[in-house]
């Protein structure tokens, strides 16, 4: 090999690097966020012990209420929480409806079971939002969805280690907390009604 | 006995052929099924927009294995999006559903299957399957639609992105904006000059894109072939606002356009909206303090707000959370903007049953009497929906008399210019404003400025010049991740997904983008000079 071959082969990834930042700012890492999809493993989802330290914040229900998650976790365990927002296309359809057939298959445990839907669009998703989403999806009436104002949301979604800053690249995850349990139990992924079930009787004592 | 067989077979191919044609759903015989191509259409899209069988009931799906859903909570578009050309959401990746995706064999680097036929597409639906029997993830529901809503949706795809939307051909794409024959020229003027500079740069920028697919790899094709040279049209209506869709219909039909872009006209933007929706023809970022408030169904143009509604609402939202009592008195000048603002704060008002004065300014406006009328005990607040000059008769009149009740200002009529308010209203009223703070504003301004300067282009109105580049940038932020797939729902689905664009917004703050989200910001401040706060509300909240 010659020099100049060794210099264009050097060259290469340079050249390659700089034809995608050409593509300029708006969705760049769309392209990018195809490929890492098409690379991921189908259906997976991983389970793990966490421990978060959950902020004194106030939020709103979905009926305006004023809302101290705190207070509120600490009083409604056991409970089992997701991010969402209700204009998402794909991701929180799926969360929301595998609530829903967690708590189906859980039956009578499900009783005392709270569900938390916080959204990570707050500007969007006002009280009176998040109460025709929770119609729409059928919520019971164990079921919370909270908004609050942006600040504050991100905060608990940095809490909770769900933060992103643009919400099109929010990764699905399910938060658990029982008596039972001084930790939280996260599941990462999108996983089923029934694979929530089973996450939530294996972390229970009934 | 060979004829008697091939009779015999005429028969049962008939008898398959008819049993495959669409027949009416026997679930509700007051809604049936006709079999009609376009109502066969229809029904495809009814079920892959509202997740609706032919009866109205919901269609049923599976997700994850074990997750019964139904179709109004999980619709095709939802994922698929309107133009069904898919795309990214989190780690997702939406294939193309379209029927220019569907119809045609795959063969890339990350997919091979053959082209779908009715009888895949039908499994594939049912099984969760492509064409190759390669299993779908997971996330993509299996559905239980009868047969002939499977063939209406299996139709419906057929038709959906299969051709270029109007306004591009080869080597052009052809925007338009609108502007009312009775705007200040001076504004008309900063509208296109920021149009115009942000079209030839453009232009002269991707001059040789086209040539340069012909010497270089296979991706060149690919990618440079999509470019295409921007001609702007200008369209000016003018007389009565009822004439004018006529007016956008003649020009229309003289050179289709793929969208409108900015725009400036006097009064409401209700006209050019419902042509927008009428056409399918995207609206992007007119400016206008008047936007038409409709339904989520009013998919076709975007707005940076809902203007002065968005104000009105800001207004009570404030009122209703210092628990104000009392009148509520507006001064607005007739005829103006000021009283469509007017309008809006009693269309707010009214809902939550709090009593309005208004005092309409007329020629030779008795000021005493107002100002009376504004000190007066009862007043809970006083609301000035009135532009500078009239602002300032309004303090001159005042001195030093202030209202004992809060006083409002509105900065859309101000343009956002907040300081221009005259004392002894600038140490004390509330200043309603739906744009970025001062402070916030000054480095995407700058850039603005260097951006203009570059272009010839004095910076003599920050608001317009800066709603309408920002116009600009969407406009190619959109088309430049268009590639070849030049229609334009999927243009407009692509903006949705736009959250980063918000960075570069110059006027407006927290822009939020998203499906079924028309008004990209929320929320206004209400900036306090008394207790020197600014106060972020989102109605609603």
């Amino acid at each position: 090999m010659n020099k100049f071959s060794f210099f264009l082969i050097l060259l290469l990834p340079a050249v390659f690097s700089c034809s995608h930042s050409m593509h300029g700012s708006m969705n760049h890492e769309m392209d990018h966020s195809a490929h890492k999809a098409m690379m991921e493993k189908k259906n997976s989802h991983s389970v793990s012990n966490a421990s978060y330290q959950v902020p004194d914040v106030v939020l709103l229900n979905q009926e305006g209420n004023k809302i101290n998650l705190k207070e509120f976790l600490e009083n409604n365990e056991p409970y089992a929480l997701n991010f969402i927002f209700t204009t998402c296309t794909t991701i929180c359809p799926i969360l929301t409806a595998s609530f829903s057939h967690m708590q189906r298959e859980l039956g009578e445990d499900a009783n005392d079971l709270q569900l938390i839907s916080v959204t990570i669009d707050p500007e969007y998703d006002t009280p009176a939002v998040l109460r025709n989403y929770s119609q729409k999806v059928r919520a019971t009436r164990n079921w919370t969805f909270l908004t609050g104002d942006y600040e504050t949301i991100v905060a608990v979604e940095k809490a909770f280690d769900a933060y992103t800053s643009n919400k099109m690249d929010h990764h699905p995850s399910y938060i658990f907390k029982t008596e039972a349990d001084q930790d939280w139990v996260r599941v990462d992924g999108l996983a089923s009604g029934s694979d929530l079930a089973e996450v939530f009787q294996l972390n229970s004592l009934f | 006995m060979n004829k008697i067989n091939e009779l015999l077979i005429s028969i049962f191919v008939l008898f398959l052929t008819c049993a495959s044609l669409p027949f009416p759903v026997q679930a509700d015989a007051s809604k049936t099924i006709d079999n009609s191509a376009s109502d066969m259409i229809e029904l495809g899209r009814k079920i892959y927009q509202d997740g609706e069988l032919g009866d109205g009931s919901p269609v049923k799906a599976i997700v994850l294995g074990d997750i019964e859903v139904t179709g109004d909570q999980f619709t095709c578009l939802n994922c698929h999006r309107r133009s069904g050309l898919g795309g990214p959401e989190g780690t997702k990746y939406v294939l193309a559903t379209n029927g220019g995706s569907l119809l045609v064999p795959r063969v890339d680097l990350y997919m091979e299957r053959p082209a779908y036929t009715y009888e895949t597409f039908a499994e594939a639906m049912t099984l969760g399957v492509n064409p190759k029997g390669t299993p779908f993830d997971p996330i993509m529901p299996i559905y239980d639609l009868p047969e002939p809503e499977m063939r209406a949706l299996f139709g419906y795809l057929k038709t959906l992105s299969n051709k270029y939307s109007p306004g591009v051909n080869d080597v052009e794409l052809h925007i338009a904006t609108v502007v009312s024959k009775d705007i200040d020229p001076q504004l008309k003027n900063e509208m296109l000059q920021v149009l115009n500079a942000f079209i030839d740069n453009k232009n002269a920028q991707t001059r040789h894109e086209k040539k340069r697919y012909t010497s270089g790899p296979f991706y060149h094709e690919y990618r440079n072939k999509a470019y295409r040279q921007w001609v702007l049209h200008i369209w000016e209506v003018s007389g009565p606002a009822e004439s004018w869709a006529g007016q956008l219909e003649t020009y229309y039909q003289q050179q289709p356009v793929f969208a409108m872009i900015s725009g400036v006209v006097s009064g409401d933007w209700n006209p050019i909206h419902n042509f927008s929706r009428e056409k399918k023809l995207p609206c992007l970022l007119p400016n206008t303090d008047l936007p038409t408030i409709g339904s989520p169904a009013d998919f076709y143009t975007l707005y940076f707000s809902k203007g002065l509604t968005l104000e009105a609402q800001t207004l009570h939202s404030d009122l209703a959370g210092n628990n104000t009592n009392g009148d509520i008195v507006q001064i607005y000048r007739q005829g103006t903007i000021g009283e469509k603002g007017a309008q809006a704060s009693e269309k707010v008002a009214r809902a939550g049953k709090t009593e309005i004065i208004n005092l309409p300014l007329v020629e030779n406006a008795d000021w005493q009497e107002i100002k009376q009328k504004t000190i007066q005990p009862g007043v809970g607040a006083v609301v000035l929906w009135l532009g500078a000059d009239d602002l300032e008769k309004y303090a001159e009149v005042l001195g030093e008399h202030l209202s004992s009740a809060p006083v409002y200002v509105s900065s859309s009529l101000l343009n956002g210019e907040y300081d221009l308010i005259p004392p002894p209203l600038n140490r004390a009223a509330k200043i309603i404003h739906p744009f970025k703070l001062k402070e916030d504003q000054q480095a995407r301004l700058r850039q603005l400025e260097v951006w203009l300067k570059q272009n010839n282009i004095s910076m003599s109105n920050p608001r317009i010049q800066g709603q309408t580049y920002f116009a600009c940038l969407l406009l190619n932020g959109g088309l430049k991740h268009i590639k070849r797939y030049y229609y334009r729902e999927f243009f407009l689905d692509l903006l949705d997904h736009g959250e980063r664009m918000s960075l570069y917004s110059i006027n407006y703050p927290r822009l939020s983008f998203g499906p079924e989200q028309r008004f990209l910001a929320k929320g206004a401040y209400i900036i306090d000079p008394a207790t020197v706060k600014n106060h972020w509300v989102i109605p609603g909240h």
